[in-house]
């Protein structure tokens, strides 16, 4: 019973948004959708947040309890928790309050900081790809100077045919096999669909089969 | 000089003296500069005295304006937020004055509104400028006399929730009541009334500068605009004068519009004669008079020529614009052309169709085959003789084009080039060209087509490819040729009649390049209406406050709700009865409703005897007879509508909510039936109506859009999908049986026993990411049975496994997915509940967290199984910098470059889904992944069969397919 109830309602669920996709009907799209199910996934929200916010709150206190290694940085969570919490609930989110100062001159900045670590990571990765160690390594290496000369003026000084063979290679083998992992993906995703519409796929139910 | 310890503290002590000078003055800058100057409110001219103009200069760009915010109030000293206009800091304004149009309906309730007067920040106790209106009906009620109120509530809310509020217990005139958290209500200005304005700019910091002095306006009426365009015509053969016209912008005042003969003035004459409309109209001649409807009824019209045509030789004609309070306005004077009906535009007729596969809300008006024209064309080469040529087709969803033939050939000499048959529709053909081809001689381009519904064999579309010498290139020349006539000036004109109204309102003015148009009609949500007045309960007294501001009270009935309300008309559209074309209209309550209907049914009786009685006092077979005959025949058919089915079973349903569903379902059954009308126009005096569908008692054919159950371009996807059902069906039963199914081996899920062994034999932990998709992800889904046997292993050899979540619902699923793993194994004690934990869902701090954590545990294993984006490369390198072995897998394409560089094994796409069916080895998962390959064979090979029957002109297969 503890897993039938939920199944029953996965499959119930399932058939439902796949009449959903098939069926333009104003009940199926209009009513249903967006009147019903897309309220309540705006009330749902909210408490499934509160779990999360839960989560890190009794991990952070038993880090502190425990004193578990670095367990000093758990009250940097607790203090920015508050400070966003109170500065958002007081002030309000929109621009111009503290909640927004923070997040644009905190949390942005701290973002920018790691998405431009990027960069460097993405040049230790080409090293590590573009080494000749093997033949299929030799053929990306050669692919890749070709598409990354192309790009630059220096690669249409070098041959003007050069953009042309960049793009034949992207538009082309590269596609090619974009497509193919894109094809197994989308079967796949059905495939998988499919299993939890049947039952099949259960570790959604968190019992893993 | 040295520079010493002692000079240099007073070198610092100097300059930072010096600082702090300066944030000083900066702060002590000179008010006045952000003052906003040259603050001026006027009349807007040519409306009905409901707008004024907010103009000003703009701040300097050093300022940093981000937005100028606009309030106003009927008295100086309280003021609300009313609007803002977003300003471009970096740009700031180029104009030197900026302008507001203070003429459209604003919110004063909202939901979102405050419940009490607040403050604006930054503003002073004794401030003057306040932030929205409050959402308090009590405090709204004081602004009935300034503002014209507008209810729009939700239609459910009018219809259902609305309370019947009695304004006068004496004569029973009731109200519909609706509180303010049932509606939103918009307030506009009155004309005669003074409002009070003042503009604050708002910087890049979000502070509020000083507003500007607080200045008044009183909107007046004013005389409407004159017609911006007018032209005559005069027709010789079939003795008609046609008029078309072109309205101003400000057109919603505006009701009526005459039309007059002048005698041909000089323009100066002319113009001193229309500043005085009672002479102009006194010097001319009114040939007919029609409604404007606020622009949105037809703008021409017919009318035979007054007389003899000679009379007209030197007549010239003015249109005069007539507004709802009777002003009115002068165009210029339009000397007609003198034509025949063969300048006429052809004939234009049109079919109306429902759209298929939408959700009842749109009919498609189509009033010609489809177009195909040049759009762009792209020289291949240096010699200019390979073009890649660009086109687009105009078709309505219900029309298919199959194949279309281009015919090219040189514009200067007619040397013609060949046809270019394109069988698949790619918008896009290559042209190849002798070498001998001059670019600067232009091509000529003419298109053929083939197609459903039949398209005629003469139907041609030509156009001239002429070479631009700013562009360098051959550009299709505005001239569009439909079987050899240009029609690029022509404009078909889609105007649509309600069942319910007599006249033929605008729709949308098309090109020539334009075949059909989809027209929306919309299901209706919102119900507005005009605010009557408010009531709220003070002691044991109903206040009511009217329109007008006009207060009165009565005492408050026994359980009477004391919650404020807006009073609205409770008058309701009900049925249209199309015998008679009758409105009927009743109430939103009851007893109201029964009222209503006995006296205007005890009304048309009366009405009808008397005219009974008048016809028998007539000679029968007179003039007068018969006019009173259809007069009577007129009313005894609205008897009959009042007595029809439908009206009176209303009165039976078992319960007013009952009665109400019949009154909305009556109501929607022909308040969306429509017809149109396409008007193929030269918009200077030149038009031809279509004829709109008649049914066979010669009346007009009204549509209604039709809600379809499926969506007919999805039938391939729907078989395929029944398809693979059958397949996982048989394989999964063929499993069950006991076949032996073959997986190919996948290196990284056999790896998952040595990496958890691993980082057993290091005694450190294990990191699984489940990547950031959320719980609809399939590939979270797939990640969660891989979560499942590696929790096991883990649980098994008593390894840590630490689980960040991003998404919190995904979290309760992941902690459970452990805690079970645990159980199963038989190792309860061992399971750790924090270990599986929601991190955060934002992105980089996500990275952040995880990165911290692989550093802080020194994790031995990293496993990322699910949906990544950028955050990727970033976690498995610094795991690579730890020293973890990583296993990955994914479906999103634009990572697993990344993955396959920095971890040591990689699950590419499908090889994420197969992985739980690979560590499970149950039968029925093995089924459905068996299945999938044998789909994927299914794919591939129509794939292969679409290729070569497309090779072959054999599009069939191709078109088939879905697109999306």
């Amino acid at each position: 019973m503890k897993k039938t109830i939920p199944l029953l309602m996965v499959i119930l669920g399932g058939l439902i948004f796949v009449t959903w996709a098939f069926s333009p009907h104003y009940y199926i799209q209009e009513v249903f959708y967006n009147q019903m199910y897309i309220p309540w996934i705006y009330a749902s929200i909210g408490f499934a947040a509160l779990l999360g916010v839960l989560s890190l709150t009794l991990m952070h206190t038993n880090k502190i309890k425990r004193r578990a290694p670095k367990w000093q940085y758990s009250y940097f969570f607790f203090a920015s928790f508050i400070a966003t919490a109170l500065a958002g609930f007081i002030g309000g989110t929109q621009k111009g309050g503290l909640f927004m100062w923070m997040f644009e001159n905190m949390q942005m900045p701290m973002s920018a900081t790691m998405f431009s670590l990027l960069a460097f990571y993405m040049a230790s990765a080409a090293y590590k790809a573009f080494r000749a160690r093997s033949p299929e390594a030799t053929v990306l290496l050669a692919a890749a100077i070709v598409v990354m000369l192309a790009q630059v003026p220096l690669g249409v000084k070098i041959s003007r045919h050069l953009p042309t063979i960049s793009q034949w290679i992207l538009d082309v083998p590269n596609l090619a096999s974009k497509r193919g992992i894109m094809l197994g993906v989308g079967l796949g995703s059905v495939a998988t669909s499919l299993k939890i519409l049947l039952g099949i796929e259960r570790s959604y139910l968190g019992g893993g089969d | 000089m040295r520079l010493d310890k002692r000079r240099l503290i007073l070198l610092l002590f100097m300059l930072f003296i010096a600082g702090i000078s300066l944030v000083i003055a900066e702060k002590q800058e000179d008010g006045s500069k952000n003052l906003i100057k040259h603050f001026q409110v006027t009349d807007n001219p040519a409306d009905d005295g409901t707008g004024l103009i907010l103009s000003w200069e703009p701040l300097d760009r050093s300022k940093r304006i981000i937005e100028y915010r606009v309030y106003r109030g009927v008295n100086p000293d309280t003021l609300f937020f009313l609007d803002y206009i977003q300003v471009n800091p970096k740009s700031g304004v180029a104009a030197d004055r900026m302008y507001y149009y203070d003429s459209s309906p604003s919110e004063i309730s909202d939901i979102s509104h405050p419940r009490k007067l607040k403050l604006e920040k930054g503003q002073p106790k004794d401030g003057i400028l306040y932030g929205k209106p409050p959402r308090d009906f009590v405090f709204s009620a004081k602004y009935l006399e300034h503002f014209n109120m507008l209810s729009s509530a939700k239609r459910k809310d009018f219809y259902f929730k609305s309370n019947e509020v009695v304004a006068d217990s004496l004569n029973g005139d009731s109200y519909a009541g609706l509180k303010s958290n049932q509606q939103t209500v918009l307030y506009s200005l009155k004309p005669g009334k003074n409002y009070y304005y003042s503009v604050v700019a708002v910087d890049e910091r979000r502070q509020m500068l000083q507003h500007t002095e607080v200045l008044s306006g009183v909107p007046e009426p004013n005389s409407p605009e004159a017609a911006v365009a007018f032209y005559s015509v005069i027709l010789t053969d079939i003795e008609e004068l046609r008029f078309e016209w072109e309205l101003p912008m400000n057109k919603s005042y505006l009701a009526q519009y005459h039309l007059w003969q002048f005698p041909d003035l000089a323009e100066d004459a002319w113009e001193a004669l229309k500043a005085e409309p009672e002479q102009a109209m006194a010097a001319g001649k009114m040939l007919g008079a029609g409604a404007v409807g606020s622009g949105q009824l037809p703008n021409y019209t017919k009318l035979p020529i007054p007389g003899a045509a000679e009379s007209l030789q030197n007549a010239a004609f003015a249109i005069q614009l007539v507004d709802y309070e009777g002003r009115t306005s002068f165009s210029g004077l339009s000397r007609p052309r003198v034509l025949t009906s063969a300048a006429l535009p052809s004939q234009p007729s049109h079919r109306i169709e429902d759209k298929p596969n939408d959700k009842g809300d749109r009919l498609s008006v189509i009033w010609d085959d489809p177009i195909v024209f040049v759009i762009k064309t792209t020289s291949l080469n240096r010699t200019n003789t390979r073009f890649k040529i660009n086109y687009q087709v105009n078709k309505n969803d219900n029309q298919t084009v199959k194949k279309i033939w281009f015919e090219f050939s040189n514009l200067a000499n007619g040397k013609n080039y060949g046809k270019t048959k394109e069988f698949f529709l790619d918008n896009s053909i290559t042209l190849s060209l002798p070498k001998d081809f001059d670019i600067k001689d232009g091509l000529k381009v003419k298109i053929t087509l083939e197609g459903e519904p039949k398209i005629p064999e003469e139907y041609v579309i030509e156009q001239d490819l002429v070479y631009n010498d700013a562009m360098l290139a051959l550009l299709p020349d505005k001239a569009l040729y439909r079987n050899g006539t240009d029609v690029s000036g022509i404009y078909n004109v889609v105007y649509r009649k309600l069942m319910q109204s007599p006249l033929w309102r605008l729709v949308m003015r098309n090109t020539s390049f334009d075949n059909s148009l989809d027209v929306t009609i919309p299901y209706p949500s919102t119900v507005v209406k005009q605010v009557k007045g408010i009531a709220y309960a003070e002691g044991d007294s109903l206040i009511i406050v009217d329109s007008e501001g006009v207060r009165s009270s009565r005492k408050l009935l026994p359980g009477e709700s004391r919650a404020p309300r807006t009073l609205l008309d409770p008058v309701i559209d009900f049925h249209w009865d199309s015998v008679s074309e009758t409105p009927i209209r009743t109430n939103l309550y009851a007893g109201k409703a029964q009222k209503m209907y006995n006296e205007a049914l005890e009304g048309l009786n009366s009405s009808l005897a008397e005219l009974q009685a008048e016809a028998e006092a007539l000679e029968p077979d007179s003039d007068e007879a018969e006019a009173l005959d259809e007069r009577i025949k007129k009313l005894e058919a609205q008897i009959a509508a009042y007595n029809s089915d439908i009206v009176l079973n209303s009165f039976k349903a078992k319960s007013n909510r009952q009665r109400i569903k019949q009154v909305l379902k009556a109501f929607d059954n022909y308040s969306r039936s429509q017809t149109f009308m396409v008007v193929k126009t030269d918009s200077k005096g030149l038009f031809v109506e279509s004829f709109p569908p008649e049914n066979e008692h010669g009346k007009y054919e009204y549509i209604k859009p039709i809600s379809d159950w499926f969506d007919t371009n999805k039938i391939v996807t729907l078989i395929a999908t029944i398809l693979f059902c059958i397949i996982v069906v048989v394989f999964v039963f063929l499993a069950k049986r006991g076949k032996d199914l073959y997986i190919r081996p996948i290196a990284g899920l056999q790896e998952i026993d040595n990496a958890v062994g691993r980082a057993t034999e290091m005694g450190r932990p294990m990191l699984y990411c489940m990547g950031h998709g959320s719980l609809s992800d399939v590939a979270t889904i797939a990640s969660m049975g891989i979560l499942s046997q590696v929790a096991r292993k883990a649980a098994e050899y008593d390894t840590k496994l630490i689980v960040p979540c991003y998404d919190y619902i995904v979290l309760p699923i992941a902690q459970e997915i452990v805690r079970e793993a645990h159980y199963a194994v038989g190792r309860p004690d061992s399971y750790d509940r924090n270990n599986v934990f929601y991190l955060t869902n934002v992105q980089f701090a996500y990275v952040a967290g995880v990165n911290g954590i692989m550093v802080r545990e020194k994790v031995a294993t990293n496993f990322f199984m699910g949906y990544f984006s950028a955050e990727a490369l970033l976690m498995t390198e610094t795991g690579n910098a730890v020293g973890a072995v990583q296993i990955a897998g994914t479906d999103a394409v634009t990572q697993i470059p990344f993955f396959i560089t920095t971890c040591q094994y990689t699950l590419i796409g499908e090889e994420l889904y197969a992985a739980s069916a690979y560590l499970n080895r149950d039968p029925m998962i093995l089924g459905n992944l068996k299945a999938q390959d044998y789909f994927k064979f299914i794919i591939i090979s129509v794939v292969l069969l679409g290729a070569i029957l497309a090779s072959f002109e054999i599009t069939g297969l191709t078109l088939l397919l879905p697109e999306k």
